[in-house]
Order: structure tokens, then C-alpha cells, then sequence
């Protein structure tokens, strides 16, 4: 792989700058042309000429190098000489030759340290210099983000600039075992959880930094460097929002589950900005009377629509459904709800409440300025560890064992050219015949 | 960018002895055979007396001279001129103009005189070649050939042709039967040589002309240096000029072979790429 590496005229040049070679064979005729070329020859029949032919200077003619067939031979010997140079091969050689960029898009990537800069600017700046460096222009770049309810993807030879901003929905840190693979680079932040076998890793330093490590209702609970300081009042009750109305079970269940994690429960609330939860109904659609039910527990009500299964935000997962009717889908801070209306649910209310708890509990976004405590601790270096090449395809196979012979067969043609340049140029130096007596 | 071609040395190959050898046997049986056997001369009417010598064993006795035999009751044969030990001068120009080539007019004009030398010595004759710088060797037997050949070879083509140089070897030019000129004439008048061609004196003239002044080259642009003025001219090569150049050289050319035909003398033009052997054996044997 080469990054200088350019496709022209269907032949990607693993060394373009030796095209810039091409111009000796023309440097070579201009100046054989621009310079004048004599051929001195002794005779002694000089006054004869001078009584049949006009000097040069005084009939006007310009006594231009001849292009003979040596000057010609030498020209395509040095063309040639420099495509070799330049590395010829197939094209197919880097197409569909694909990197991987594993990002990690969790809130520790966006958190400054002292100098101000992200990990995740630092470790992307890493990465684009290595591709800029070592990566061929034909070759695809792409840049995923997974660990989310979404998996983000981008091609290009920079990250997006809009991961350098955290997401709106905090991203979990992606499982990278599951992405180490020859191609494939790693971008995150030390230390890593794993160390990967053939993935490549840009990681970013770390360092400690200190800071509320957990918020229980009010009370905030901050990590000096050396020990937990709690603060109580330190923290305004994080907001839950239900943007519409739910039904009645659901409603009740949320104000006692709110009210036991010390959140601020708002029904009916127009604005869900801030909030780390927000509850909504599906968007209206057909009318169903639907009996279901998990966990233990089962309601009888009536569903209008289907809840939705990705927003603005990202996938949303079913939590519950009814044939094809989604009834219930959740993701990161959010909870759609397809219910109209809704009896209390049959069965042990126990059920009931420990089943939407776990659900509640799952959507519920961390409190924004929370680090957990070990990742506040954290100290690490920056590394950068480039990623072992993809496997070719099979055509690109070809192509790359092409290469060599293309440029040997090219030197070759070159070489023999040289010669039959040099020796044409013998016989042109001695035009008139020479023999065993010339001395 | 300029290449100059200039050959003013002689250099002589180590097969050149035995080529001297074979020449000068290949023209004697030439000779042998047209003349039906005998000694007879390379020049000269068979019929043209010199003078009596005893006879020995092997001798033809068509030869025997009955009228002094019967006089002086002792035998004696015939010696045609031709048989006699003829004196054979060779003259080679030397000036640097016989540098040009290849191969260098020198080289070709110094293997004509070492064919002259090795022909002459073959007959029982003596051969002597005088350079035009001045400088000479003499030779009367087949052994002394390789002074000849390293006189030769010490020839180098430079200086100017002084067209007073030959005629400065009167005495030897007084009993020399058989004269030979042999360079390539520039500078040089018919006159100024067919007055050698006195009496019986055999003259012949050989002008050795290198390739590419019998055939200019066809390179667009040339510039002809003549290495005895060091004049140089810039000639674009195009047919016309090459033409006129052509007719020009025809012209001189013919202008010798008048006057040497007016004289009785043989003139002959010969590129110096040729070889020695064709051009002697075409003027000797005749």
C-alpha cells in the first residue's frame, strides 16, 4: 500500500513520482535539438566545398541536432525506463481493498483534558495522518461508530467532523474484540479493555481527572484525586418528561419509580431538552384492542398505531408487541408507547413494577457531568499501533503480482533500447564505414 | 556537440606480412602464365633489350642468344628491361590531409607502397619509398620487407603537401623505370607530376580518396575541416549541394586521367577503403 499511489489511464502508479522521469526524454531531444550539432569531418577536398556550398552562417539555415535513430532508441529507452520507475500496475490492484475505522463515540472520548483536546480529536488526527501516509487513494475508507442503539458509518479519508461533538445519546464504548480483524483500526482512548491480535489501535492519552463520579437525587458525590466527597444539594433532580399522555398504570408506575430514584417526574411537559428520560405515545394509526402482556403480567387496552422502531436518534428496540403491532419500544433516553388506553394490569402488580422498572431503568440516560469513578482514575499514553493490511481480492491478487513484472519487462524493453541506442550511436559516430585500418 | 574524424596513422594487422607474400606470388604467376613461363618483367615490351648474362641451368633456351654464342663460343641469354633489376620508386603524400577516413587515405596509400615494395623485390627489382615529409627507405630483397612495413607504419598524416617535394628527388628519380605516385592530390596540378613521366619511364598515379569525400555523408549538417590549413566550412548537407560537389570532383578527376592518358601515365582514383591487392594487381598486370 502507498499512499502517493495514483490511478491514471486506468494503471494505478505505486510510485507516481517517477513519472515525473517522463520529462528526461523530452529534456534529451529539446537539447540535442536546441544545440547545434556538427559532425566534424577531415578532408582534403575542403576547397571543393568551398566552391559548391554555402556556409551555414551565411544561407540562413540553423544548424539544429539531428534526431537520429540513437537519440530516438535513447528517448523510448528513458520512457520506458521511467513508467517502470513509476511503478505501473493494474488497477484492480487497490480497488475494493477496504479499511476499517472502529470508533469509539462513548462520553470519555469527548471528555478535554488539561490541554483542552478531545481524546477523540486526538486519536481521529492520528488515524488520518497514518491513512494520508500509508493508505492508496483507491482504496475505500470507512469509518463506523457502533455501541450505540445505531450504528453510525461514514467513507471518507477523514472522520466526520460531526463525531468530533458528543452525541446526544451517550454511546457505550464499542465491543472491539468483535472488530479484530487485518483492515480493521481501532480509534479510542487508553487503556484499552482488550488487546487486539491484528487490528490496528489509535488511542488516545488519558488522564486523571476529578469530578462527580455518581448524582442520587440531589446529592452529588465528587472525586477529589484523593478521596469521595459527597455533596449534598450538589445536584438538581435529573428530569424525567412524558411528552403526552399515558395511560394510567403506566403514569402511576413511573411517578413512584421516579420518585424512589430521586428524579423529577414532569407528565405533560411540552420540552424534553434535558431530560435523561422521555416517554411518548406512538404516532396515531390504526385502532387496536389488544389483551398482552410480559413478565408475569398482562393488560388488556386498546393500541392506536404501532410504536416506532428508530427516530432521529437511532433504532429503537421492541419491548413489547402483539403480532405486528409494536406496542411498546424503547432506546437510549427514550420509550415509545403505542397505548390509548390501558387497564390495570391482571396478575402480581409485583411483576408489573419490577418488569417496567428494569425497562425504565435501561432507558434512563447516566447523568451528563457523571464519570464513573475508574475511568476517572484512568492514566494512560497515546499509542497508535497501524493495522495489519486487508486481504486482497483475488483480482487485486493479480494485479499486485502483475506489478513487478510490468516493471521488469519494462526495464528489459529499456535496457536492450539502451543498447541498440549505443550502438547505433557508434555506427552514426563512424558514418562512413570503418575498417580494420581505422585507427 | 561536435565529433571529429581524423585517422593519420598507419597500423598494419599481423596477417599484412603473409598478405605482402601472397600478393607478390599471386601477381608473379600472373604474370608467368600470360607470358607462357620464363622471368618475365612487370613492365616494359617483352621484346625490349637490357642486356646479356651468362646462361645457367634453367634457363629457357628460347632466350639463348645463338648470334653471341656462335661469336664467343660461350652461352648467353637475352635479359629483357623488364627482367632487369629495375629501380621502382614509390612517392606517398604524407600531409595531414591523408588523415581523412576512415580508414585514414594514409593507410590505404601505405599498403599500396608495401604492395609496390613486395612486387618490385619479387622481381629481382628495388623498390624505393620516399615520403613527402622527406623521409625514405630502400629495399632490394624479399628480407628487408619488414623495414619497409615499419617505415611505413612510422608515416603519420600531418603537415602540409609541398608539391616541390618530388621533383627534390631527381637522382633518384634518374634511374628509377617505374614511378608511382600515390595520394590524394589536393593542392596538386597534373603537371606539376607528369613531368616524371619522361622517356620510358612507367608513371602511375594513384589518388586515394577517403568515403566520405567519394561519397559525402547524408548527416543534415557537417562541418569539413581540412586538417592541412585547419579551414573549417559548415555545410547543410541537401542533395544539390552534394551534386555540385559530386561534379566538381568528377571534373578534377577527369582532368588527371587526360593528362595522364596524354603523358602514357596510369591514373587511377581508388577510395581507401579498397583494398590494395585489386588496385595493383589491375595496374601491374595489364
Amino acid at each position: 500500500m502507498n499512499a502517493l499511489a495514483l490511478v491514471f489511464l486506468g494503471i494505478e502508479w505505486t510510485r507516481p513520482l517517477g513519472l515525473f522521469a517522463l520529462a528526461l526524454p523530452a529534456i534529451v531531444l529539446w537539447l540535442a535539438r536546441a544545440r547545434p550539432h556538427w559532425r566534424t569531418v577531415a578532408t582534403g577536398t575542403l576547397a571543393l566545398w568551398e566552391e559548391v556550398a554555402p556556409p551555414i552562417s551565411r544561407s540562413g539555415a540553423r544548424p539544429r541536432g539531428p534526431i537520429s535513430l540513437a537519440l530516438v532508441l535513447l528517448a523510448i529507452a528513458l520512457t520506458l525506463g521511467a513508467i517502470a520507475l513509476a511503478g505501473p500496475r493494474p488497477a484492480q490492484a487497490s480497488t475494493g481493498l477496504t479499511w476499517r475505522i472502529v470508533v469509539d463515540r462513548s462520553p470519555t472520548m469527548y471528555r478535554a483534558n488539561a490541554a483542552g483536546e478531545l481524546p477523540i480529536a486526538a486519536a481521529a488526527r492520528a488515524v488520518e495522518r497514518w491513512l494520508a501516509e500509508n493508505v492508496a487513494r483507491a482504496d475505500r475508507v470507512l469509518w463506523q461508530a457502533p455501541g450505540g442503539w445505531r450504528d453510525e458509518r461514514s467513507e471518507g479519508r477523514s472522520m466526520p467532523s460531526d463525531w468530533l461533538r458528543a452525541p446526544r445519546i451517550p454511546r457505550s464504548r464499542p465491543r472491539f474484540v468483535e472488530e479484530d480483524r487485518a483492515g480493521t483500526l481501532w480509534l479510542s482512548r487508553s487503556p484499552l479493555a482488550e488487546e487486539p491480535r491484528t487490528a490496528g489501535v489509535s488511542a488516545a492519552a488519558i488522564e486523571p481527572s476529578h469530578g462527580p463520579i455518581s448524582v442520587v437525587g440531589t446529592t452529588r458525590f465528587d472525586w477529589d484525586g484523593k478521596r469521595i466527597e459527597e455533596i449534598a444539594g450538589g445536584a438538581r433532580p435529573a428530569r424525567v418528561v412524558a411528552t403526552s399522555e399515558l395511560p394510567e398504570p403506566i403514569d402511576a408506575f413511573v411517578a413512584t419509580w421516579t420518585e424512589a430514584r430521586g428524579l423529577a417526574y414532569e407528565p405533560g411537559s411540552p420540552s424534553a431538552v434535558g431530560a435523561l428520560l422521555t416517554l411518548r405515545r406512538a404516532p396515531d394509526g390504526p385502532e387496536h384492542t389488544i389483551d398482552t402482556g410480559r413478565d408475569g403480567w398482562r393488560a388488556h387496552g386498546v393500541v392506536r398505531g404501532s410504536a416506532r422502531v428508530s427516530d432521529d436518534d437511532g433504532d429503537l428496540e421492541t419491548w413489547l408487541e402483539h403480532g405486528d403491532v409494536r406496542i411498546v419500544t424503547h432506546g437510549p433516553g427514550r420509550i415509545e408507547i403505542a397505548w390509548s388506553d390501558m387497564q390495570r394490569p391482571s396478575g402480581d402488580p409485583a411483576a408489573f413494577a419490577v418488569s417496567w422498572a428494569a425497562l425504565l431503568d435501561r432507558a434512563l440516560l447516566p447523568h451528563p457531568s457523571v464519570v464513573p469513578l475508574a475511568e476517572r482514575m484512568a492514566s494512560a499514553p497515546e499509542r497508535f499501533e497501524p493495522p495489519r493490511a486487508p486481504p486482497l481480492p483475488e483480482a487485486s491478487i493479480a494485479a499486485v503480482d502483475a506489478g513487478p513484472k510490468i516493471a521488469a519487462w519494462l526495464s528489459l524493453a529499456a535496457l536492450v533500447l539502451a543498447v541498440a541506442a549505443t550502438h547505433a550511436n557508434a555506427r552514426q559516430s563512424s558514418p562512413f564505414a570503418a575498417s580494420s585500418s581505422a585507427n | 556537440m561536435s565529433d571529429t574524424v581524423f585517422f593519420p596513422n598507419v597500423r598494419f594487422d599481423a596477417r599484412f606480412a603473409a598478405r605482402l607474400d601472397r600478393f607478390a606470388l599471386t601477381v608473379r604467376a600472373m604474370h608467368e602464365r600470360r607470358e607462357g613461363g620464363g622471368r618475365a618483367g612487370l613492365a616494359g615490351s617483352s621484346g625490349e633489350f637490357a642486356f646479356h648474362r651468362p646462361y645457367t641451368p634453367g634457363d629457357d633456351l628460347r632466350r639463348l642468344d645463338w648470334n653471341l654464342y656462335a661469336r664467343l663460343d660461350q652461352a648467353y641469354v637475352r635479359v629483357g628491361r623488364r627482367e632487369s633489376a629495375e629501380h621502382w620508386l614509390v612517392w606517398i603524400d604524407t600531409s595531414a590531409s591523408m588523415g581523412a577516413g576512415p580508414p585514414g587515405k594514409l593507410q590505404l596509400a601505405a599498403e599500396i607502397a608495401a604492395g609496390i615494395a613486395a612486387v618490385a623485390v619479387a622481381s629481382k627489382g628495388e623498390a624505393r619509398v620516399v615520403a613527402s615529409n622527406g623521409r625514405e627507405v630502400r629495399v632490394q630483397a624479399r628480407r628487408e620487407l619488414p623495414r619497409v612495413v615499419s617505415f611505413l607504419e612510422s608515416l603519420v598524416a600531418e603537415g602540409v603537401d609541398e608539391a616541390r617535394v618530388l621533383p627534390a628527388h631527381g637522382p633518384a628519380l634518374a634511374d628509377a623505370a617505374r614511378v608511382f605516385v600515390v595520394g590524394d592530390l589536393r593542392g596538386r596540378k597534373p603537371r606539376d607530376v607528369l613531368s616524371i613521366a619522361r622517356g620510358r619511364r612507367w608513371l602511375g598515379v594513384f589518388q586515394v580518396l577517403a568515403p566520405c569525400e567519394l561519397d559525402p555523408p547524408t548527416i543534415e549538417h557537417v562541418r569539413w575541416w581540412d586538417p592541412e590549413s585547419s579551414r573549417t566550412l559548415d555545410v547543410a548537407n541537401d542533395p544539390a549541394t552534394t551534386a555540385r560537389y559530386l561534379a566538381r570532383l568528377a571534373s578534377e578527376q577527369e582532368e588527371w586521367r587526360v593528362a595522364c592518358a596524354r603523358h602514357r601515365a596510369v591514373f587511377r582514383a581508388v577510395p581507401s577503403d579498397s583494398a590494395f591487392e585489386a588496385l595493383l594487381t589491375e595496374v601491374l598486370v595489364r
